[in-house]
Formats: structure tokens, C-alpha cells, sequence
């Protein structure tokens, strides 16, 4: 019953679990089928959701279709745009030559360069992968500053007179071959020693043209004298600071030098020249500078988008078809990655080809016209078009669409469809049997909480805790935040292996393997969801339990120690006078000790040495209160000491009362008070027991002066022969019973003085084995009257004990008058003695003529007698006395019932050997101790 | 015949004791308090006296302490108080018998027989030839091999006869079992059984009045057995 009752439990709890397990893994594949990630042009990854509710049929009508169709159009128009700056005739063209001014303006409308260079376009994204190059450059005096573009350049570019453009250069600038020295720059380490480098500046101070020192001091002089070259400086300088290019003025070793940073050309432009070579003057510069920059760094990542989208969307790799196409200065122009013969078909024809597509746009931007059979509105199209105007003027045309049968199947469209159809067609199913688990969960959580720790135990239903349930509440509260903690980290690291191993992968490998690793990923959330759900079932049904049994509060920690704080105020407040006279002397010690201390504090530089006051105070105190400590604790231990004693059974002890103080003098009051109680006590005690014997004495006394009348009147009568029936049958019968209560008073004369403690021991040396013979003589016609045969088994040795030889004797007389009463008739009777580690065991067996139907314990209690119906000759008293008897003597009696078999045990110390002549001795003297 | 008081307050218990001594054919007189037996004593030729102790007016003790002082007659205490020390009490204060309450009729005869033949004869325990051996009222002549207790003559087998002649011969002493059986059997006593005790209980009951408390062959339980030194 209770078994089966265990059984189902049991299975309830399985089945609760399993539940969990469905929830899980039933959360778990939403989970894993409704997200995909794919490849996007920029080179990494962009993730999807299948709306559980985007329950729109097929898959083109779906949300997730029109996303990632809408992030698609947004990569085709970027494509476009890239296509258009790095292709011609639809080929990539590594040798375009890419104005850079013209670039930067129509990418972003800014520069009013009025200057610009020509590069050859794969030299300008090789630059970018290589990274620009920025270096420190110094030159030697803000005049050398001034005139590095030439001195013609000076007056012609700060407006003076052409009259000083005779002094210019015909041939080359001085910035050409700075330029020139600069790209080889590995080569230049010569020319780094002479011109002596500051880190990894280089000093501009390699005038080849110093031959005409004439014309350079002529030129310095005009400058001086028509602006003056710190004014000029800081105009250069301001205009550069406008255009982002900052200049500074360091202190070298006393010398004024002038540091700003250039960009190190590494490629020439198509005309062979370097960036300074086109400019005349430093804005000049510093705007083409800047312009090459932009043109390198944009150039270079449009190479690595257009190298990915080309992957993504070349021919035969995507589901996805589209067909710009632009008019531009240079002509038509038309990106695609259709088949060659599309480009000749009519716009109209071409609209009709993508109509049949499945899914399509079809955008005119010169007409706001937009045809689409997609959830893509025009003002997004125009959104698209819009970021790269330069790109699209208005007469663009763009035809772009899905082939919703979906051919290729490796690409985003085919892995979202893939997705979309592995959850959406089964969303109801799954998300009804979470449902089904989850009720199925809740409602078996609340059958088991409602009877968990409920027993029937006869009839009633008890309350039960497991071993769990009795720990303290704090502790398994922290078991319970560990444990979350743990399940916590495990849900983070399956999170974290789901977007690993599913979607970062999604990307790359097959569909197969896919599903294998979603597999196991779903197993590893089963698991979790058997754990989650064993912790929350452990935790919960402890709780439910707890709060029956109400020990959650009672079992914590926290309860304890309010109780143990409660308990010790209790204390407190029930003896006040304690806490007076303890904690109030205690507490103006330490206030006496702390106001010492702080005066030792106060007079610590004190120069009368008035610090050796509060020193001795502090001594005499402390001093003082150490000695009434020990006086007390020695005087307490005295009391506790004469207490032991009293217990240990010196009832007579009395403390001493008079030189003890305080509560040790009530204390020792106290005690001698209780001693004085426990001292009437036993004298009232051994009176009663004393007064009892007495009792029994005078009584036995009184009884036998009638008695003696009795039997000898019985004697008497007798002797008169009376031989007429019934009379002389009477005359037996009193005969017998006037015997009768002689034994009786005798027998309970002896056992009152022996249970009373009230005789003394003779002991002496004696042989058991020469008792038990003797014994045997004594009893032999007794013995043979009822055909009683005695086997003896002794000992090879005597087997000496030390007790009262006559006490013994009426043991074992008392034993065989059992035996003459009780034993079957013709029955034998065995007598063993043996020796084994310093004990004597004496045991008599016989065969009862009657069943023992009565227990040991019953035969050795005072009047109690074997049965009643056996005999009339004993007084029950027999086996009483000799179990007493031997007990004061140090023995062991024992009665053994088994079946008819009645048996009894004595167990005796062996008695250690003397010399000889003291066994004489005592022999001797036990005899005379014989009453005459 | 002899004359014997009889002292006892318990009227039924001197009646009683009357029909047994006038059985046996003495002269009773009778008393009922320790002073009407001093005085009968001092008025009357008495032998023997049986008194009790708890009686009214003069108790047994101090009725013998006063009696000692003029009679040196044979007393036997009859008391109902069966200690040890009531008995020394009574013998040390010059009693010569002491006999508990309730009493065998029959054992008490044999006590006054006994005693009053130890104060007649007491005179004439003069001549002792070399072959007679004693102790108190036993006497043995070896060369007669006869035995008499008290002038009574008792009749032993030769067993019995040698075990009592050894035991005589060596007053005091403790003979074990074995050592009995070795000294009159003159063999090992190895496989002795319980026959030197079942002859030992025959000699007590022949020459003891009372054999569960003997006067002269004593039982030393768990060592042996001995013939009491006997004061002369």
C-alpha cells in the first residue's frame, strides 16, 4: 500500500520532469529555427528573426523575406555606386585615373580645391592597404618654412609685384626634391647623419640651391622688409590651422625650429609628380593633402566591398537579379549581373522579364515611379538612390527581383526560406504542446505541493521532513543563489554555443550539418531544462514543506541567534541584582582603567613626572581587583570542592562558613543547609530500616513463646497415642504446621537481617569442593529418599574462594533443600565447579518435577515461592536468602529456567594464594569463630 | 532423683515442661519470675535450672548473675532469642546450656540428663589411664575401644570409631575429607566421594544431642571437620 503509494509518486515526479524537459526543448527549437545569420556585403554578418506570428503562408510574403530583400536593394545600389568609381565597360579597371579633387567633391561636395592630381586608381588602393604614412617634418627657420614652395612662389601666391619673379627657379621646386629624398628614405641614411635627425624628424635643410646664396639673402631681405617673416608666418599658419593642419614652433637647444606633420607620398601621380610639386603655396597643400587622403581611404573600402559583393551577388551565386542602369556624362552605363544580351532588351521588356521573377522592384527615379510586388515603398527606393546622387542622376533605372523558385542554394534568400519553413508551417504545434507541458508542469507542481510531506499515518495525516528540509533556512537560501548562479552560467554558455555553432556557421556550412548541430544543441537545452527544473522542484517543495511543518522561520540561523540573544536577555533581566553587581563594578573598572590610561596620556610630557600618579592608581586598582578575583575563585572552588565531597557520599562534610565573603558565604550556607537535609534524611532513612528489623526481630520473638506451647502441647498430645479417627489426623496436621511456622519465623528472621545489612562476615579461606562434598554427606539420606543421585565434576585443584564459611554453607544447604523439595524423584543431579581466569563457577542443574512456569527473577523475591501447589514445607524464603547471601559476599547468584532444567550459577573470585602457614591459620581460626 | 526449677512466665510452657521432667522422674519446682526462682533456690535443694530470660520483675540474666554468686548449679537458658550474641550473653554470664525457643521436648530432656550427669560426676573424671582419651563430656578408652558422652555409652562402627579416635587424638585440628580418608583408609584419597562426610554425619547424630548444632564434633564448612577443645 504504502509502497505502490511511494511508486507513484515517484512517477509523478518523472513525469514532472520530462514536462520540463518538453518546455525546453520545445522553446529550444523556436529558438534555434527562428533565427538565421548570413554574409553581407560589408563583411560580416547580419541576423534575422522569423516573427512566430509572420504567419503570412509563403515565404515570399513574409516579413523576413521583405527584410532581407530590403537590406539586398540597399547592397545592390551600393554595389552600383562602387561598380561605377572602380569598373569600365563593366570590368574592373586598375589603370582608371582618378582625379582626386573631382573624386572627393562628388562624393561628398565640400573642397573648393583649386588645384588637383591625377592617380592611377589600383596605385591608390594599394596606398590605402598599406596605410597612409604620416611623418614629423621640421624645418630649420620660419623663413625656410615660407620659402618652401620657391621664392617666386612667395610673391606671386601673397600678391606682390611680378617684379621679383626673376629670382625664381626655372627648373623644379625645392619641394621636389625634399619629396624626392623623402621616398627614398631607406636609402637616405647617409643623409641623416650630415643633416643630423631629431627621432624620426627630418630636417629640411638639403638646399641644393645654396650656390645662389646671393639670391636666398636677397629674397629673405624683400620678405623682411615688405611683410616681415614672423607676420607672413603666422598668416601662412592661421590659414593652415583653418584648413586642419596645425603648426608648431619648438625650442631646440636655443634654436627656433619649425615642426608640423606631412603625409609621406608613397606613389606619384600619373603625371610623375608629388603632392607638394602641384602646389604653389601651403593652404594649397594642405586641401590636395587632404583630398588624397579621403580619395585612398574611401577607394580602398569600396575595393573590399565590391570584392565581397561581387561573391555575393555575381551570377549563379544568389536567387537575387538586378539591372541599373544610368545615363552620365560618359554615356549609358549599366551595372548588372544578368546575362549580356539583357542590356539590349527595352525597358518595358525588361519590367516584364522581372515581373515573372516572383518578387520584384522596378524603379524610375526620374518618374517617382515605382512597380513592385514586395512590401517596399518608394520613398525608400529613394532613400537608396538618394545616398549616392552623384551616382544615380535622375534619369536612373533600376529593375531588381527574386526568383522565388529559388535555383541557387547557398544564398541568404534560400537559408531564410529553409528557416522560415522548418518553424512557421509547425508554429501552432509547437507553441500548443509548450502550452500542454507547461500546464502539465504547473499542474503536476501543484498536486505534488500540495501533498508533499503529507503521510497517512494511522489515519491521520502527519507533516514529514526529509533531511533536506532540516537545514537551516540561510544556508539553503545561498545553496539556492549558488545554484541559480550555476544555471545561470549554464544557460549563458548554451546561449552562447547556439550562436556560435548555429549562426555564425550558418553562413558556411550545409544545411546536414546544420541539423546535426542543432540537434545537439537541443539536447544540451533538454538538459538544462531538467536541471531547471529539478533545482526549482528541490528548492520549491522544501519551501511548501517548510512552511507546513512552520520551521522555516524557526530552522534558520538568523532565528537562532535571535533566540539565543533573546534568552541571554531574559537572563538579564530576571536577576537584575547580577547584572548590578557584576556588570556595574565591571563597567567602572573599565572606566576607571580607560580615565587612567587617558591621564597617563595627558601627562606623558608631563616635567613634574606627575605621570607616576595615575601609573600607581592604576596599579593599586588593578592590583586589587586581581587579588578579590582570586580570593573569590579560590574560596569558590573550596565550596565546589566540599559539594563533591557531600555528593561522593561524605555526608557528614561541613563547610567551613566563616572566613568565606559574599555570595560565597550564602553559597557555603546554602550547602551546609542541604548537606544538614540530606544528613536527617539518611538517618531517617536508616532508623526506618533499623526500626523495621526490629520490628521483624520483636515480632519473631513474641511469635515463638506461643509457638513453643504449641509444639510441645502437639508433643504431648502425641505421646497420648491417640488412635481414634479423625483425631489423630488432626494431631498430624497440627504437628505440621506448628513445624511449619517455626521454619517460617526463623527463615524471615533471617532474611530481614540480611536485606538489612545487619550482620557481620567472618571470612576465611575455604574449599568449595570440600563444601560440596560435606554438603552432599549432609543431605545424602535426604537425598536417597527421593532417589535423588548427585554427579559431581571438580576441579583438579581446591577451589578456594574467601568468604564466611557458615554463610556459605547455608547457600548451598539452601540450594539442596530446593533440590530434596523440588527435583523429579529418581532424577540425577549435577553438581560442576570450574576454574577459569581467577573465577569460580559452582553450578547445580536439576530436573523439576513440576514446569517452571514462572520467571527467575520471581523465585529470589522475598515469599515468593516456585509454585505454590509443590510443597508446603518451604517458606519461599530459601533461594531469597542464599542469592543475598552470596551477593554480600562478593558473589554472583544466578537462576537459569530452561524448560524443566532448573539451574543455578554462583560465580566467586578465586581466593589469590597465601603462604602456607597463613592458610593454617586461617583454617583454624574459622573454626573457632564456631558458636559452641 | 534430682530436683529441677523450672522459671518461666509463660504459665503453659512450665506445665508443659513438668509433664516431660515428671516423665522422666524428676522432682520440678516451679517458678514464674527470676525472684520467686532465687528465692526457691535459696529455700530448696535444686540440681538443675531451665529459665527463661525476658520475664517480669527479675529477667534471666540478672536471675543467673545473682544465682552465680551463691550456686555454681547447672542453668539452662530456654530463650526465645536465637542470636548469636543473646547465646554468648548467656553462657558468658554462667549459664551452661542455651536453648532456643521453640524447643525440641525431647532435645531439651537430653540436655538436662547431660548436664546433670556433668555435675554429678564431675568429682570422680579423677583417674585417666594412657589409653583414655577426652574431650569435655566425650570419652574414649581405646583400650576397650568404647565411647560414652556424658557417662552414656555409644555404640560406633569401627569406621565411625577411627575417624572420632583421630579426631580426639588431635584436639583442635582441622582434618579435610582427603585427608580423613587417607588416614584411616591408608589410601589416596584421588576419587574420594562423600563417604567420609555421610560417616561423619552418623558420629554427630550418636554422640550429639542436637546434630545441626554439635558441641563436640564441629563442621568447618569448606575446610573439614574437628573435635573442639574442650575446657576442663
Amino acid at each position: 500500500m504504502k509502497k505502490n503509494r511511494v511508486k507513484s509518486r515517484l512517477a509523478l515526479h518523472v513525469l514532472q520532469h520530462l514536462a520540463a524537459i518538453g518546455i525546453a526543448v520545445m522553446l529550444g527549437i523556436i529558438a534555434v529555427n527562428s533565427n538565421i545569420v548570413v554574409d553581407n556585403m560589408y563583411g560580416d554578418q547580419i541576423g534575422y528573426r522569423v516573427g512566430l506570428m509572420d504567419n503570412a503562408g509563403e515565404f515570399e510574403d513574409s516579413r523576413i523575406f521583405t527584410d532581407v530583400f530590403r537590406n539586398a536593394i540597399n547592397d545592390i545600389t551600393r554595389l552600383a555606386v562602387i561598380k561605377g568609381q572602380l569598373e569600365t565597360n563593366g570590368q574592373f579597371d586598375g589603370a582608371k585615373v582618378i582625379d582626386v579633387t573631382d573624386f572627393v567633391n562628388r562624393i561628398s561636395r565640400k573642397s573648393n580645391c583649386p588645384i588637383s592630381a591625377g592617380y592611377q586608381l589600383d596605385e591608390l588602393i594599394r596606398w590605402g592597404k598599406y596605410g597612409l604614412e604620416i611623418q614629423t617634418v621640421t624645418f630649420q627657420s620660419k623663413f625656410d618654412f615660407i620659402a618652401y614652395f620657391g621664392y617666386e612662389n612667395i610673391f606671386t601666391s601673397y600678391g606682390y609685384s611680378d617684379d621679383l619673379v626673376q629670382f625664381g627657379f626655372s627648373e623644379g621646386t625645392v619641394s621636389d626634391m625634399i619629396a624626392w629624398d623623402i621616398k627614398n628614405e631607406t636609402g637616405g641614411q647617409e643623409a641623416e647623419e650630415n643633416t643630423g635627425i631629431w627621432g624620426n624628424e627630418r630636417l629640411i635643410t638639403d638646399f641644393d640651391f645654396m650656390e645662389q646664396e646671393e639670391a636666398y639673402k636677397l629674397v629673405r631681405e624683400c620678405v623682411e622688409s615688405y611683410w616681415g617673416i614672423d607676420s607672413l608666418f603666422n598668416r601662412i599658419t592661421t590659414e593652415m590651422a583653418m584648413l586642419g593642419k596645425e603648426v608648431l614652433i619648438l625650442d631646440r637647444g636655443g634654436q627656433e625650429v619649425i615642426s608640423m606633420e606631412m603625409l609621406v607620398p608613397r606613389y606619384a601621380t600619373v603625371t610623375d609628380q608629388f603632392i607638394a610639386a602641384s602646389c604653389s603655396n601651403w593652404p594649397e597643400y594642405c586641401m590636395l593633402e587632404t583630398n588624397v587622403m579621403e580619395t585612398v581611404e574611401t577607394l580602398a573600402y569600396n575595393y573590399t566591398l565590391y570584392q565581397n559583393q561581387n561573391d555575393l551577388y555575381a551570377q549563379g551565386r544568389t536567387n537575387l537579379q538586378f539591372f541599373i542602369s544610368t545615363t552620365t556624362r560618359s554615356g549609358q552605363e549599366y551595372y548588372t549581373n544578368m546575362e549580356e544580351h539583357f542590356v539590349r532588351l527595352t525597358d518595358s521588356e525588361k519590367t516584364e522579364y522581372f515581373r515573372g521573377l516572383g518578387k520584384y522592384v522596378v524603379y524610375f527615379t526620374d518618374a517617382m515611379r515605382l512597380e513592385s510586388n514586395a512590401d517596399i515603398t518608394e520613398d525608400e527606393m529613394f532613400d537608396n538612390v538618394s545616398d549616392y546622387e552623384y551616382a544615380f542622376p535622375e534619369n536612373t533605372k533600376l529593375w531588381i527581383g527574386v526568383n522565388t523558385d529559388f535555383p541557387i542554394q547557398r544564398d541568404q534568400f534560400y537559408l531564410a526560406r529553409d528557416t522560415y519553413n522548418s518553424i512557421i508551417p509547425h508554429v501552432w504545434l509547437i507553441l500548443i504542446s509548450t502550452g500542454i507541458f507547461v500546464l502539465l508542469w504547473l499542474g503536476i507542481g501543484g498536486y505534488i505541493s500540495y501533498t508533499t510531506g503529507k503521510e497517512e499515518e494511522e489515519g491521520k495525516t502527519v507533516s514529514k521532513l526529509y533531511l533536506f528540509d532540516r537545514l537551516p533556512t540561510e544556508f539553503v537560501l545561498a545553496l539556492l543563489l549558488a545554484a541559480g548562479f550555476g544555471l545561470w552560467l549554464l544557460f549563458r554558455f548554451i546561449y552562447g554555443n547556439i550562436y556560435d555553432s548555429i549562426f555564425y556557421r550558418s553562413s558556411r556550412a550545409t544545411l546536414q550539418q546544420l541539423a546535426v548541430v542543432k540537434q545537439y544543441v537541443l539536447a544540451m537545452i533538454g538538459g538544462f531544462g531538467l536541471l531547471s527544473s529539478l533545482t526549482v522542484c528541490l528548492f520549491w517543495y522544501s519551501f511548501v514543506r517548510r512552511l507546513q511543518c512552520g520551521n522555516l522561520w524557526k530552522n534558520s540561523i538568523f532565528f537562532q541567534i535571535c533566540k539565543g540573544i533573546g534568552r541571554g536577555l531574559n537572563q538579564v533581566l530576571e536577576n537584575p541584582s547580577a547584572l548590578i553587581r557584576t556588570f556595574m563594578p565591571y563597567n567602572i573598572f573599565l572606566l576607571a582603567n580607560l580615565l587612567c590610561v587617558l591621564a597617563m596620556y595627558e601627562l606623558r610630557e608631563d616635567p613634574r613626572r606627575l605621570i607616576l600618579l595615575p601609573l600607581l592608581c592604576i596599579v593599586i586598582l588593578d592590583g586589587g581587583v586581581g587579588i578579590y578575583i582570586f580570593r573569590r575563585s579560590a574560596e569558590r572552588s573550596e565550596i565546589i570542592n566540599g559539594i563533591s565531597r557531600i555528593r561522593g557520599g561524605d555526608i557528614g562534610y561541613v563547610l567551613d562558613s566563616e572566613h568565606l565573603h559574599g555570595d560565597n558565604k550564602e553559597l557555603a550556607v546554602s550547602v551546609n543547609n542541604m548537606g544538614d537535609g540530606i544528613r536527617k534524611a539518611v538517618a531517617t532513612s536508616m532508623k526506618d530500616e533499623r526500626m523495621q528489623a526490629d520490628l521483624i526481630t520483636n515480632v519473631s520473638h513474641d511469635i515463638r513463646t506461643p509457638l513453643t506451647s504449641i509444639i510441645n502441647y502437639v508433643d504431648l498430645l502425641k505421646r497420648e497415642k491417640i488412635t481414634q479417627e479423625p483425631a489423630s489426623g488432626y494431631i498430624t496436621v497440627l504437628d505440621a504446621k506448628a513445624r511449619r511456622l517455626k521454619q517460617l519465623t526463623d527463615d524471615l528472621l533471617e532474611a530481614s537481617k540480611i536485606s538489612s545489612g545487619n550482620i557481620t562476615l567472618d571470612n576465611s579461606r575455604l574449599d568449595l569442593t570440600e563444601l560440596v562434598r560435606q554438603s552432599v554427606g549432609e543431605f545424602s539420606e535426604k537425598l536417597d529418599a527421593r532417589r535423588l543421585q548427585v554427579l559431581i565434576s571438580e576441579p583438579s585443584s581446591p577451589a578456594y574462594i574467601y568468604a564466611d564459611s557458615r554463610r556459605m554453607w547455608r547457600v548451598v544447604e539452601n540450594l539442596f533443600n530446593n533440590i530434596c523439595k523440588y527435583a523429579m524423584e529418581g532424577t540425577r543431579v549435577y553438581v560442576d565447579l570450574e576454574k577459569a581466569e581467577g573465577v569460580i563457577t559452582m553450578s547445580v542443574k536439576n530436573i523439576s518435577e513440576t514446569s517452571l512456569n514462572f520467571s527467575p527473577d520471581e523465585l529470589t523475591e522475598r515469599f515468593v515461592r516456585g509454585d505454590v501447589s509443590r510443597s508446603s514445607e518451604g517458606s519461599g524464603l530459601g533461594l531469597s536468602i542464599a542469592k543475598n547471601l552470596t551477593e554480600l559476599q562478593k558473589g554472583e547468584f544466578q537462576i537459569i529456567l530452561d524448560g524443566d532444567l532448573f539451574k543455578v550459577l554462583l560465580r566467586f573470585h578465586e581466593y589469590q594464594e597465601a603462604g602456607e602457614e597463613f592458610v593454617h591459620n586461617t583454617a583454624v581460626s574459622g573454626g573457632e569463630t564456631e558458636s559452641p | 532423683m534430682a530436683n529441677i526449677l523450672v522459671c518461666d512466665d509463660d504459665k503453659e510452657i512450665v506445665e508443659a515442661i513438668d509433664i516431660y521432667l515428671c516423665e522422666e522422674g524428676y522432682q520440678v519446682y516451679k517458678a514464674y519470675d527470676g525472684e520467686q526462682a532465687v528465692e526457691l533456690l535459696a529455700r530448696e535443694q535444686i540440681h538443675l535450672l531451665i529459665m527463661d530470660v525476658m520475664m517480669p520483675k527479675m529477667d534471666g540474666i540478672a536471675a543467673t548473675l545473682k544465682i552465680r554468686e551463691s550456686s555454681s548449679i547447672p542453668i539452662i537458658i530456654l530463650s526465645a532469642k536465637s542470636e548469636d550474641t543473646d547465646k554468648i550473653l548467656g553462657l558468658n554470664i554462667g549459664a551452661d546450656d542455651y536453648v532456643t525457643k521453640p524447643f525440641n521436648p525431647l532435645e531439651l530432656m537430653a540436655r538436662v540428663k547431660s548436664n546433670l550427669r556433668r555435675y554429678t560426676s564431675l568429682g570422680s573424671m579423677g583417674q585417666e589411664n594412657t589409653q583414655t582419651y577426652q574431650a569435655g563430656g566425650l570419652v574414649i578408652n581405646d583400650e576397650t575401644k568404647e565411647v560414652s558422652v556424658d557417662g552414656e555409652t555409644v555404640k560406633l562402627t569401627p569406621i565411625e570409631y577411627n575417624i572420632l579416635l583421630l579426631l580426639v587424638k588431635n584436639q583442635g585440628r582441622v582434618f579435610s575429607i582427603n585427608q580423613i580418608y587417607e588416614n584411616i583408609w591408608n589410601e589416596d584419597a584421588i576419587g574420594a566421594d562423600n563417604t567420609v562426610a555421610v560417616h561423619i554425619r552418623h558420629i554427630r547424630e550418636k554422640i550429639e544431642i542436637n546434630p545441626r548444632e554439635p558441641r563436640y564434633l564441629k563442621v568447618v564448612w569448606g575446610v573439614g571437620y574437628k573435635i573442639e577443645k574442650q575446657d576442663q
